[in-house]
């Protein structure tokens, strides 16, 4: 039982981080929209980071190649 | 009646004209509510479609344990054990992939059937110059349905040999996800009737390409098929995300990529097209009912729309379209023919790869199809050479089956024959691309029956050969009985001979100028004679499928009983009893070597799980009389 | 011959999540040919009327709603099952308030501001949120689903698939919005 408390503890810290740099990301991304006179490539590098934070933590696809993680 | 209403085809005709009236009645209640006239036709049969489409699967069966686990019951696995007459599951939601797999098959054959029907009603009216029996609509509304229902059809053949066959030759229990696989067949069914339902509403004189502006006005008929298209296409993604994942995860032990039948291989990439391809075609479609429904101009210059926007997406899918007909097409002929010839296939790894080549460069040559609408010279010049490109993966496999041929001892039965008509076919479709490939001989070419011909050969060559290569090969391990030899070689000749003489026609008149898509043509052209040629050729195709359907129905009910391994194939699926009963493989083979060490010393493809004693236990997939043959 | 088959050598999980993510790569796809067009037709002009602040907040609530769903997961994958409850719970009323301010607000303002379905800009304004809103209600309905399901005690640590699928789908309905937020509301 602890070491899934511990498991727990340690997802939601993961949650926090990720939500953390999301929410870093779209402040970013609203100031390049504001303050750069041709946005399009900044946006869409933000964009892409802010995907790869969902898609890698959030939708954890590595376990497409990995059995270990997650596994239930 | 209760036998009748046992059978979910018929309870799900039923619920749809259920489900299309209360489709219809909700529509004109909440245009009433809006204040706005209770009856207009297209956007009334829109809503009244989807919801027959929608009640047709409920009645089917097809949401039940859908919904068992969204009201919290346990699903479970699909059954295995039936009750009642076995002939009445293929009439039912069934999630065995055999049974799946003749249903598609069957509906296919039906598609084509009435396709070809379109197709007659054509070269009737094409036999001579003049109009005689046809209106220039109805004329276009019979080839746009000749077009969309054969690709239905060829998409159904496709997923038929598919589903029958991938369980049984990976050593697979069955499919990955058979609920959705049997989902995936029965979306077909109404998409069909709608396809056909276009002719009550005026038709379609598009084409099969519907494009805009033409295709955003005019009968309603055109909403009907791209709403037919559109569930085609959600059927062909269903199956292809069951193919991808049962070929990756389901695989027997021992069996990695490299030891798979090579028709696993070219479904396999056939369905990464179908994957990805086709929600171009159904979003362009998409897009084209909600300019005609809702007024969004996508496609319309005065909205800020784009008609060639259409082209680029539409073709990015009905290009690789193509491969996902041909791809699994070829794999059936790389995989018979090592059987035939009695020989390992030639290059075993390249061929498999070049499947997944064709797949790749696949997407990257849709534009050759628009070299008249005025991109930039780059634009074409790119895309001509990227579909040269496409040449080399076809020719790899072309080289690889000549190299199998070389010195065998062909057996020169039906499949066989089929084959080497496949040879001669898609040898012409594929001699006659590289000139369409080049811009400027295109530009004279586009649009003439030049491009209809090499078009029907690679699909002849690339589909329908081999198809009915397999259809014949495949017969006793679905039925347990022999087709009739002579009737299947009378049926080669005659459809051999008819093709060629047809599509000889059209290369001629399309060289000199015929335009295609037009039901009549200048006498003083001088094509009367050709074209009478050609049609007689089309009527001959059509005859010797008459002989084919009459062949597989009486040997369904009096053919002679199948030998265990009537082509002594090496391969998975001949280990088992034909007709296959109940799971396929539930204990999986053991694959140790590899599928086509045809005529190789002590080669063994598979050794059989030892499940309790089993007499199947001790076979080897080598036959004893084998061994012997040296190999070259 | 058995009728019964055990599915126990094949990694049930595995072959779930393979097929899902086939799903949902299939189906990003459309909203890439919507993407592809609306910078295919406008280029990356926008017009400067729309609510800038009712963009930023429901990319915010979207956000949001993907932590919450997160969260929700890694509580039943630890056996925390009123955690599950709470952050489905939360994200659903996120996901709600989402399409309220979509549907309810920004389709209800924008043809004031001169953006309309039926020509310019509009058409990818509105193709593209209302497309996206449909799978968002998609979403919702599934989470509804899987909540109802958590209550009567569906999942448990070992036991979850049915939760990691309707997150996974609404992680996914959150990455497009990450996409179509800047291409709508901030290029130029």
């Amino acid at each position: 039982m602890n070491t899934l408390e511990q498991l727990r503890a340690k997802k939601m810290r993961v949650g926090w981080l990720v939500g953390a740099g999301l929410a870093v990301t779209t402040v970013v991304e609203y100031y390049i929209a504001v303050g750069l006179a041709r946005p399009l490539v900044p946006l869409a590098i933000v964009a892409l980071i802010k995907a790869w934070l969902i898609v890698v933590y959030f939708m954890h696809i590595k376990q497409l190649w990995t059995s270990e993680e997650g596994g239930h | 009646m209760r036998l009748l209403w046992s059978l979910g085809l018929i309870r799900g005709l039923v619920w749809g004209i259920v489900g299309t009236a209360i489709g219809i009645g909700f529509t004109m209640l909440v245009r009433m509510a809006l204040g706005k006239p209770a009856w207009e036709t297209a956007p009334v049969t829109f809503v009244a479609a989807v919801f027959g489409t929608l009640a047709f699967l409920a009645g089917v069966g097809a949401f039940a344990d859908w919904w068992r686990w969204a009201s919290g019951e346990e699903a479970g696995d699909p059954p295995h054990h039936h009750e009642g007459p076995e002939w009445v599951r293929y009439f039912n939601f069934d999630t065995d992939h055999k049974i799946i797999g003749v249903q598609y098959t069957i509906t296919s054959l039906v598609l084509m059937f009435a396709a070809g029907i379109m197709a007659l009603i054509m070269r009737l009216e094409l036999a001579q110059s003049g109009l005689q029996f046809v209106t220039p609509e109805q004329f276009n509304s019979a080839m746009g349905l000749h077009g969309i229902v054969m690709i239905g059809s060829i998409l159904l053949g496709v997923a038929g040999m598919a589903n029958y066959l991938l369980p049984l030759m990976l050593g697979a229990p069955d499919m990955a996800f058979p609920r959705l696989n049997a989902l995936s067949f029965w979306v077909a069914p109404p998409a069909a009737i709608l396809l056909f339902l276009s002719l009550a509403f005026g038709g379609f004189d598009t084409g099969w390409t519907g494009y805009p502006p033409l295709g955003a006005v005019g009968a309603t008929g055109k909403q009907f098929f791209y709403l037919g298209v559109f569930f085609l296409g959600f059927s062909s993604i269903l199956g292809a995300i069951n193919f991808i994942t049962t070929t990756l995860k389901m695989r027997a032990p021992g069996m990695s990529m490299f030891r798979m039948p090579i028709f696993v291989w070219g479904v396999f990439a056939a369905a990464w097209i179908q994957l990805t391809g086709t929600q171009f075609i159904g979003t362009s479609f998409l897009m084209v009912v909600l300019e005609r429904l809702l007024g969004m101009g996508f496609f319309d210059p005065e909205k800020g729309g784009d008609p060639v926007l259409f082209q680029h997406i539409f073709w990015f899918y009905s290009h690789p379209a193509v491969y996902i007909f041909v791809l699994p097409g070829l794999g059936v002929i790389s995989e018979l023919l090592p059987v035939f010839v009695r020989k390992p296939l030639f290059g075993y790894k390249w061929v498999a790869l070049s499947s997944m080549g064709i797949a790749t460069v696949g997407f990257l040559v849709w534009a050759h199809h628009m070299f008249t609408v005025g991109l930039p010279n780059e634009a074409n010049t790119f895309f001509m050479f990227t579909t040269m490109l496409v040449a080399v993966p076809t020719g790899v496999k072309f080289f690889s089956w000549v190299a199998t041929m070389w010195g065998g001892k062909i057996e020169f039965r039906t499949p066989m024959l089929f084959l080497l008509g496949a040879f001669v076919t898609f040898l012409l479709g594929g001699l006659t691309g590289p000139f369409l490939a080049v811009v400027p001989v295109d530009q004279y070419l586009h649009d003439t029956y030049f491009v209809v011909g090499h078009f029907h050969n690679t699909m002849f060559g690339g589909f329908v050969f081999p198809f009915l290569a397999a259809i014949y090969y495949w017969f006793p391990k679905v039925t347990g009985r022999m087709y009739s030899e002579r009737l299947g070689k009378v049926h080669f000749w005659l459809m051999l001979v008819g093709f060629v003489a047809q599509t000889g026609s059209m290369f001629q008149t399309g060289l000199f100028g015929m335009r295609r898509r037009i039901a009549d043509y200048d006498p003083s052209l001088g094509f009367d004679t050709i074209h009478l040629i050609g049609s007689i050729g089309g009527y001959l195709v059509f005859f010797s499928m008459l002989i084919f359907a009459y062949n597989m129905i009486r040997s369904l009910v009096a053919g002679e009983k199948a030998p265990a391994n009537p082509w002594n194939s090496r391969s998975l699926e001949w280990l088992l009893p034909s007709p296959v009963k109940g799971v396929s493989w539930p204990t999986p083979p053991v694959v140790v070597g590899h599928p086509y060490d045809y005529g190789v010393p002590n080669a063994t493809f598979v050794r059989l799980a030892p499940a309790g004693g089993s007499d199947r236990s001790s076979q080897t997939t080598t036959p004893a009389h084998e061994t012997k043959e040296a190999n070259r | 011959m058995s009728t019964h088959v055990s599915h126990a050598t094949y990694d049930r999980l595995a072959i779930n999540r393979l097929g899902l993510w086939l799903f949902i790569f299939s189906d990003a796809l459309i909203f890439a040919i919507l993407l592809i067009t609306r910078f295919a037709l406008f280029g990356t002009s926008r017009p400067e009327e729309l609510n800038q602040a009712l963009g930023l907040g429901l990319t915010v609530i979207l956000l949001v709603s993907s932590l919450t769903a997160y969260r929700a997961e890694a509580a039943i994958a630890t056996g925390d099952r009123s955690g599950l409850l709470r952050n489905l719970l939360l994200t659903i009323i996120f996901g709600t308030l989402f399409l309220v301010g979509v549907v309810g607000w920004e389709w209800r303002e924008a043809p004031h501001l001169g953006i309309v379905p039926q020509e310019g800009y509009g058409i990818a304004f509105f193709s593209m949120t209302g497309l996206h809103a449909f799978h968002v209600l998609t979403g919702v309905l599934l989470l509804l689903i899987v909540f109802f399901n958590a209550r009567r005690g569906a999942y448990g640590p070992d036991n979850y698939w049915g939760v990691e699928a309707a997150v996974k789908y609404w992680h996914f309905v959150d990455v497009v919005w990450v996409f179509f937020y800047p291409a709508l509301y901030l290029v130029r």
